[in-house]
Order: structure tokens, then sequence, then C-alpha cells
């Protein structure tokens, strides 16, 4: 179990290692997955919840749970590229996980809970789910596209944050995600 | 779809998209057949998906909400129901469980992976994990017990409940003591012994992985990062799997990327064991940089975990309680222990578990440890890289391996065929012990802080030896080394010459061993050197009986010593040995005649007077320098016995008040002594005490004399000179004893100069270190006659105080009243030494002088 307490420095440590090994080191993006997942979920709870808000982007919340598990004050951007690019694959698996529950609930007999929120509509769990399929046929011959969408879509991150990330020119994002929206969108349509 | 199409693809998706519509029509049929198709579909996808996917998704409730991993609880996977949730790591999840359909209760802890972690790599590991348990069976390892695929498709392990607490919070909540943490840790290490010896290394040992039952049993949990040795998947691939680990916990090769071995263990086992001790970690990593932790980690040498012990209390920064534990404790051997295990180099630490364990036994059961001080060996080697002292330790431990063996062995097999094979060993086996005990143990006699090493050195090598003789009665040669080793030993234990380790009867005991092989070897022998070397051990067994002033036994051994010699004087008249040895035991006999009750003076003074001239005949050369067997030069045999002769006849002039002449005759010692200390450079310790008593003596009577300033000067050397050998080896009873002698005798000056104040400060350091003194060896005599002096000392400053004392009345009374408390303590001590019969003669009137002391001061507090 991390606890908190260590949890910082571990995550600033395992940044660095991805880091150096340009994002191929899998195990310590393992590592890192889970501890970033559940941060994020806390904190979108706790956002929402302390907000009263009925919604909201991804970019903000990425962003805080970037300085609360790195525990720094100025941003290393090295450091923070890596940790957007597992945001944004947190992100994405919290939302397919979260669509894929409502789904077994709705199949099942069990009651909805209440607090489940009525704007949800099943379109958009379905369509998250299709988008997620789609992405991992995708993922298959092009994974920086599928990259590009995570950090875009679900990461909220701009043209240029997600070149930083990718370490690619902000012409060659703008260029791969034309594609891949396109890709994806006549993909899905397909269905 | 192929990359290599889809690189086409793209490109010509690009070149068109930027086209004017009717150039891109033109285009599109230019372009090859098989990837027409797929732009076109693309080039429209784009044209109608300018919204999707443009904005971010929102988050809403519902989408976020937590997700319930309680929902196991109260289900069935494979015959267990699910009864809470105890645990949750990175990936995996832990609940307690029951086993239905079982005649009675087992609770169990099911694994399983959490959901949205289910990825390919960590159903593997998961997989490798649950291999690794059923490999292990060990009563410190949280068992498997099965395993398998629960019906909706994800993978599930079930293992031994163990209800307990983790480590560290185990250790604070049951305020363990030092003792009772050890016997923990020695448990935690079987277990890794045990994985270690099934090629499993876990990798990521501590103390949250470790949980401890309510009857102190640990028990190792996840091993969902070991390593099989085993296993050569390409996921195993150091290079990749190096890199996971808590850095808190992590070895420097780990940090690094390095190979990891069961070494690694050893680090983190050693970081464990640190924190149970000290109470923090060696290295504070929290929130420090990748960089920093290598920094730590791999660059900077830990602190002593005595030293992080004593600093925590400083600060309030602290994870886990201090424990209760005193510094001293962990001062020495688990120091040394703690800090090898975390060495650098892996090379450099203990080679397995087991050793690690095994040196942490041996400190509990109060026997020597195999961990050495860096620093010391470093310091050591560095003041005399001439003495040899790095191959000690290599010795050693070559020792305690072969000879361990060897002897064991010899002893089984001697009565069958391999015995010629046996006895050879056994040869090689005694010329190592031999060679451990004199040469190794002789090059770092004069090593300051070598005494305790000293001591280890010869027990061991006797110990062998001893065990050889049992099997081999008769032999002459072997005999006479076992003479040898015991008269070593009686020398390290309480010798009285050399630092020793002030026990007086154990010096005895091992001395009389001696003596008896040495006696019966004088008998089967005709060779003069056996009476001189018999002689010897008369001699030294005096020495000691003098210290402790059993002074009938004393008589017998000196004189036999002078008579046993005799045969080998006559035999070798020039032998320089045989005279050396003659003057010293004339000088001992001296010695003996003025301590003992009825002893004639006047023969102690012939004695005396005898030795020096024997001494004084033998022609001074380079010669004399050169080192004999025992490791003394024949010119430093000589200068001590002179230096000390003139030294003896000087006590005895201050007895009989000719201060004039004891000065004369100190100042011969003095040069004598000077002379000692300029045979080898560096001066020996023992030569540099030899000179501290000299220079206190001369400055004493100086002092006496009124001579103050010149009195000061060679007191002041004293002070320098006993300080540094304290400084350099604690353990050194007689450099202490003249330390205390040395602030008696600063204390007097002052008292003379009027300064009674300051007196009293030196005089009761004195006091302080001749107390300690009397702890380390209650059968000094002459410490405690020293002590007694130093008391009524103090009690004399005081009534001096008194008597000067201008100022009200009730001070004058006040320093009265504490001048005869210290007198009666005084005499307390001669009347207890008295009452033992140990009260020494040149003490005899002590006790009527403290009688008159306290009658005097009780009358000037009446009037």
């Amino acid at each position: 179990m991390i606890k908190s307490g260590t949890m910082k420095s571990e995550v600033t440590v395992l940044l660095d290692e991805v880091g150096q090994s340009n994002g191929d080191n899998h195990e310590a993006l393992e590592k890192l997955l889970p501890v970033v997942y559940n941060e994020l979920r806390r904190l979108a709870a706790s956002f929402l919840n302390r907000e009263h808000q009925v919604s909201l982007q991804t970019t903000e919340l990425v962003h805080e749970a970037y300085f609360k598990l790195t525990n720094q004050r100025s941003v290393d951007w090295e450091n923070r590229g890596q940790f957007f690019a597992i945001a944004a694959q947190a992100m994405r698996r919290i939302l397919i996980d979260a669509a894929r529950k409502r789904k077994s609930l709705k199949h099942g007999l069990e009651k909805v809970s209440l607090d489940d929120s009525p704007t949800i509509s099943t379109e958009m769990d379905a369509g998250l789910l299709v988008l997620d399929e789609a992405l991992l046929e995708l993922e298959k011959f092009d994974e920086q596209q599928c990259r590009i969408v995570e950090l875009r879509y679900f990461s909220g991150l701009t043209i240029e944050e997600t070149a930083e990330v990718l370490k690619i020119s902000p012409a060659t994002v703008k260029r791969e995600w034309t594609i891949a929206r396109a890709w994806l969108y006549q993909r899905i349509k397909a269905e | 779809m192929d990359s290599i199409r889809w690189a086409k693809i793209k490109a010509a998706f690009s070149s068109l998209d930027e086209m004017h519509p009717d150039a891109r029509i033109e285009a599109l049929s230019q372009l090859p057949d098989d990837i027409r198709d797929e732009v076109k579909k693309l080039l429209s996808a784009h044209e109608q998906s300018e919204d999707f996917i443009s904005q971010p998704v929102l988050l809403a409730h519902g989408i976020v909400e937590n997700e319930r991993e309680d929902r196991f609880i109260g289900k069935t996977i494979s015959g267990y129901l699910i009864l809470e949730k105890i645990g949750s790591g990175g990936m995996g999840l832990v609940y307690s469980a029951e086993r239905l359909n079982s005649d009675f209760t087992q609770k169990v802890a099911i694994k399983l992976i959490k959901r949205g972690m289910d990825s390919d790599a960590i159903e593997k590991r998961f997989a490798r994990e649950r291999k690794i348990l059923s490999s292990l069976k060990h009563p410190n390892i949280a068992q498997l017990i099965d395993g398998g695929i629960a019906s909706d498709d994800f993978p599930f392990f079930v293992m031994e409940l163990v209800e307990g607490k983790p480590l560290n919070q185990f250790c604070v909540d049951e305020k363990l003591t030092l003792r009772e943490r050890l016997d923990i840790f020695l448990l935690i290490c079987s277990a890794v012994d045990h994985a270690h010896k099934n090629l499993v290394i876990h990798r990521d040992l501590k103390p949250t992985n470790i949980f401890v039952s309510k009857d102190r049993i640990p028990k190792l949990l996840d091993f969902g990062i070991a390593k099989l040795l085993s296993d050569d998947e390409p996921e195993l691939n150091t290079a990749t799997l190096g890199k996971i680990f808590t850095p808190e916990y992590a070895s420097p090769e780990q940090i690094l990327g390095n190979r990891v071995t069961t070494s690694t263990d050893v680090y983190s086992l050693g970081v464990i064991l640190y924190e149970l001790l000290a109470g923090h970690r060696p290295y504070d990593v929290k929130g420090k940089s990748f960089d920093e932790v290598v920094k730590s980690v791999c660059e900077t040498e830990p602190p002593r975990p005595s030293i992080t012990l004593e600093n925590q209390f400083d600060t309030t920064d602290t994870e886990i309680a201090p424990p209760q534990i005193e510094r001293r404790e962990l001062r020495g051997d688990l120091d040394n222990i703690v800090l090898k295990a975390l060495r650098k180099d892996p090379s450099e630490r203990y080679g397995s578990v087991y050793q690690f364990a095994e040196d942490v036994s041996r400190y509990l059961r109060g026997l020597p440890v195999s961990a050495r001080s860096q620093t010391y060996k470093y310091r050591a080697g560095k003041y005399v890289a001439r003495h040899r002292v790095g191959v000690i330790a290599a010795a050693l431990v070559v020792l305690s391996l072969i000879t361990g063996i060897t002897v064991a062995s010899w002893q089984a097999i001697v009565a069958g065929k391999e015995r010629a094979k046996a006895e050879e060993r056994f040869s090689d086996v005694r010329t190592l012990a031999n060679s451990l005990m004199f040469e190794v143990h002789d090059s770092i006699k004069d090593l300051p802080g070598s005494t305790p090493a000293r001591k280890l050195l010869v027990e061991r090598a006797l110990n062998y030896l001893d065990k050889l003789a049992a099997d081999s009665k008769g032999d002459m040669t072997l005999q006479s080394e076992l003479a040898a080793g015991y008269e070593k030993t009686g020398d390290v234990q309480g010798g009285s010459l050399g630092s020793n380790l002030g026990d007086s009867k154990g010096a005895l005991i091992s001395y009389k061993k001696s003596l008896a092989i040495r006696e019966s070897l004088v008998r089967k022998s005709r060779d003069p050197k056996e009476n001189y070397l018999a002689a010897n051990v008369h001699s030294k067994i005096f020495r000691v009986l003098m210290l402790v002033n059993d002074f009938k036994d004393a008589e017998f051994h000196c004189r036999s010593a002078i008579e046993i010699l005799k045969p080998s004087l006559k035999a070798e008249p020039q032998n320089l040995l045989y005279q050396v040895t003659s003057a010293r035991f004339h000088l001992e006999l001296g010695d003996l005649l003025v301590s003992k009750k009825d002893g004639d003076a006047n023969e102690a003074l012939t004695n005396y007077r005898k030795s020096i001239e024997i001494s004084e005949a033998i022609p001074s050369s380079e010669a004399l320098k050169e080192k004999m067997p025992d490791g003394l030069s024949m010119a430093e045999k000589i200068f001590s016995v002179t230096q000390m002769a003139y030294r003896r006849i000087g006590q005895n002039a201050e007895l009989r008040q000719q201060p004039k002449e004891a000065f004369e005759v100190y100042k011969k010692a003095l040069e004598a002594s000077q002379k000692l200390a300029s045979v080898n450079d560096p001066p020996t310790v023992q030569s540099q005490i030899v000179l501290a008593i000299s220079l206190g003596n001369v400055g004493r009577m100086e002092a006496k004399a009124g001579k103050l300033s010149e009195a000061s000067r060679y007191i002041d050397a004293m002070i320098e000179l006993c300080e540094k050998a304290v400084a350099a080896d604690p353990q050194n009873y007689l450099a202490m004893s003249q330390l205390s002698l040395a602030y008696g005798s600063l204390g007097f000056v002052y008292h003379k100069r009027g300064d009674n104040d300051k007196s009293l400060v030196e005089l009761r350091k004195s006091l302080v270190l001749q107390e300690k003194l009397r702890e380390k060896d209650p059968n000094d005599v002459y410490n405690i006659g020293n002590l007694a002096e130093t008391i009524a000392f103090i009690g004399e400053v005081y009534e001096d105080s008194g008597s000067k004392s201008v100022g009200p009345k009730e001070s004058k009374l006040n320093s009265y009243r504490e001048a005869s408390s210290w007198y009666k303590r005084s005499l307390q001590i001669w009347v207890d030494l008295e009452k033992n019969g140990k009260l020494p003669a040149y003490f005899s009137t002590k006790i009527e002088d403290q009688n008159v002391a306290i009658a005097r001061v009780e009358k000037r507090r009446r009037t």
C-alpha cells in the first residue's frame, strides 16, 4: 500500500525513471498508473462535491493531481510531461471503468443509486465505450495518435502542451490530431 | 491495418487536406489503389467531425463516484466467503475470507487484481507472485493455500491470513526491547534466507510488508515484485524490472538499475534493522528528487545507528517513536553489523542473509561478531600501514572458516583411514593459530584501541590449540605452544605490563595453566631456555599477585623465578636476555619486599641497586633496538627495568622523607623513561605511559619543594600523554590510572598555589577516574589506596580553606565539616583494606594519619 507521505517522493522518483527511459520503462509506468488513477478519482469526487458542480473539465484536475502527487512547488517540465501522459491514460480508465460499471448495473437488477447523476446519459456512456474500443484499435497501428487523443480529450491538454509531453512539434500534433479524430469518427460511425 | 500503409494514408491525407477541393479530386485519383479508398473516407469523415471529441471530456457526478471495491463482500469466490477488505496495493486488493463447506472455520486472505488494473503485464506478475509463493514453505512467510480463476474471469489466490500489525508499528505499540526486536528480526532473516535458498529474491523488503502476530511471529507478505533467479522471462530483464522499488529501502544497485542479487535483500534488511534499532532510516529520501536520492543512497555514508538514535531526540520529525534503547547498547557491535549490511558495494556486505543473521545472533549470545568498524580499520590502517593490520580481519575469517571445520573433522576421522591427511591439516591449523596468536597479535599490540581485538584474537587461537592439545598429549612442541598461548591470554586479560582488560583473576588462571605446562617441560628438558620461559611465567604471576596484594604467593613466585633462572645464567653468562631478565627479577623482588608487611626495606634497596647494576653494565648499541620474539627490543627491556628501579629507590626516599634524594633519583628514572620512549618511532603507548609516570614523580617533587611553575610543566606534560592514551583506548586501565594520578598532582599544585577551588576541581576529576577503576578491578589495592589518598587530600584542601576563611563563621565551619567527612571516608577505605588483609606495608601508617586528621579538624570545629 502506498502511504500518502511516501507517495509524493515515489511518484516523483518514478516519473524521473519514466522520463529517463523516454517512456519505455513499463514497470515504472505500471507502478505509477494506479497511484495516479486513485488520486484523480479522489480529486474528481472531492471537486464535484465541494463545488456543487454538475461537471468539470479534466485539465484543472490533472494539474491539481500533479502538484499533489509530486509535491513540487516549481514545475519540472520533464516530469510534468510524463505525468500528464500517465494521467491521460488514468483518466481514460476512470471514465471507461465508470461507464462499464453503470452499464453492468443496468443489465442487472440492482438498484441504481440516487447519487448517480441524471445528467449522464446512457448515450454518453455508450459513446465512451465505443470510443474506447476504437482507440484500442487505433493504438495497434498508431500509438502516438492514441496518446494524442488521450492527452487532448481525456486530459484536456492544449496542442502546445500535448506537443511538449510527446516531444514533437505542435504542427505534428495538430496534423495527427486531425487525422486521429477523422479516423475515429469514421470508425465509430461505421458501426 | 499495417503501419506502412497507414503512414502512406496519413501522408496522402495531409497533402490532400490542404488542397483546394477541385485539385483534391484530381490528386485523389492519382493515389495508389490500395490507399485511395481509405484516404477518401478519412477526408469525408474529417469534414463531418468538426465537433467530434474536440472539447475535452466532461466529468460529472456518477462518472467519478467511488468504485465500490467492497462489491465482493458477502459474495463467494471458489468456495470462500469474502468478509472484509483488509488491504489495497497498487494493483491488488486483499480481502479476508472464510472457507465454506469446511468442518472448521479457517480464515484466509484472498488477493485479487484491482479492476481497471487487469493489463496483461499485471496479470503476468500476479501469476508470478502466485508461483513464487507456492514454492515457499516457511513459518515466517505467509503461506499460499489456493488459487485460480473466479467465475467472472479474474485471477485470485488464497493465502494464510496474517493477523497482526506491520513490523514498525508492532515494535512501537508493544514497546519492544532491543532483544525482542532482534529476536523478531532473526525470524525475518530466516524467512528471507529460505526464499533465497529457493532462488527467490524478494526485492521489496520493508516493514509494511512484514506483519507481526500477537505471539511475536513475523510473516513476510507481498512477493509482488519478487524475482525468480531461475526465471528467464524477457520481462525479468533487470534493466527494466530492476527499477521498481520502494526508495526508502532500496539498495544502491536497485537505484542505479544495476544487477539485483540476494545482496539487495541483505541491504534492505539492513535498513529495516537500522530503523528497528535507531527509530529512523539511515537516509531521508522523502520528498527528494531522484538525483538527491541517488546521492544519499549511493554516495553518502550512513550515520551510525547509535548516532541517529541519539540525534532524533532533538527533533520532532520522527516517523515512529524512538525505541527504548540506550545509545551505548548500539555502539560497537550493533553499529558495525548494521553498517556492514548497508555497504554500498554488494561484495562488502554480508555474503548472505544467513551470515547477517549469524552475526546478530552472535551479538545476542555475547560472542564476538564478524562485522568490523570501517572507520577503525581505516584509522588503524593509516596509523600503522606497516603493521599489517589489514590482514587480521582476513586471517580471522579464514581461521574461523577453516579451523572450525577442520578441527571437528579431524576429531571425527582421526581413527579412520584418512589419518595422514588429517594430521597434515592439523598441522596447518596449528601453524595458523600460532601465527595468529603471535605474529598477528604482536603486530597490533601497540595500536591504540586494540585491547579487545587482541583478547578476541588470543582467545580464539587458544581455543583451537586447546582442542588440538586434547588429542595430542605428549607432543612437547605443542605443549610449549599451548603454554605460550595461555601466557598470552593472561597478558591480555590482566598482565601488569602493557594495556589489558583489568581482569586479574582471569589472568592468574591463564598464567597458572601456562606454568604447569612450563614446569613439566623444565623437568623433561635440559634446554636452559625452558628454565628461562618457566621463570618468566613465575614472574608474570608474581606481578599480577602484586597488583591484587597477595604478597605471600607473590613472594613464592618471585623467588621461584630467580631460582629457576639461575641454571640458565650459569649455562650462558653472556646471554643478554637472561641478564635483562635477571635485572628485572631483582627489581621485582625489591618491589615485593617494600610491599610486604614485614618486608626488609634494606634487602629491597639492595635488590634495586643490583638490578640497576646489571642493566647499566650492558653496553648500549644499535643491536639492542632489534625486536625480540615477544615484540620488545632489548633496549626497551633494559630501559624499562632501569627506570623502574630508580623510581622505586625514589619512592623509598620519599617515604623516608628525603625529598632531595627522591628528586635526584626520580630524575634518573625520567632520563631512562625518555630513552625508553625514544626506542620506537612513533613511541609505543606503553612507553608513553611510563614516561607520564616519571614526569609525574619529578613534578610532584618539584611541587613539594615549592617550585610550582616547574612542577606544572611536568604535570601538564603528563596529563597530555595520559589523555592521549585514554582517548586512543578508553579501555586502557593503566593509562586511566595514571591520568587519575596526574589530575591529583595538578590538584596538589593548585592547592600549593593557594587556589583551593581549582585544586578541588582537579581532585574530583581524579576521584571520578579512580572510582571507575575500582569498579573495573576491585582487586587493585594500589588504585584503592590512591583513591583513599585522593579523598583524604580533598579533606585537607577543605580544612585549609576553612583555616584561611575570613568570611562568616558559618562558612568556616562548613569547610571543616566537609573536611571531616572526607577524612572519615578515607579512613573507612583504609580500615576496610586492613580488615580484608589487603593493606600494603607502605600504606601502613594511613589509618593513623586519618585518625589524627579527623581529631584535628574536629577540634578546630569546636574552637
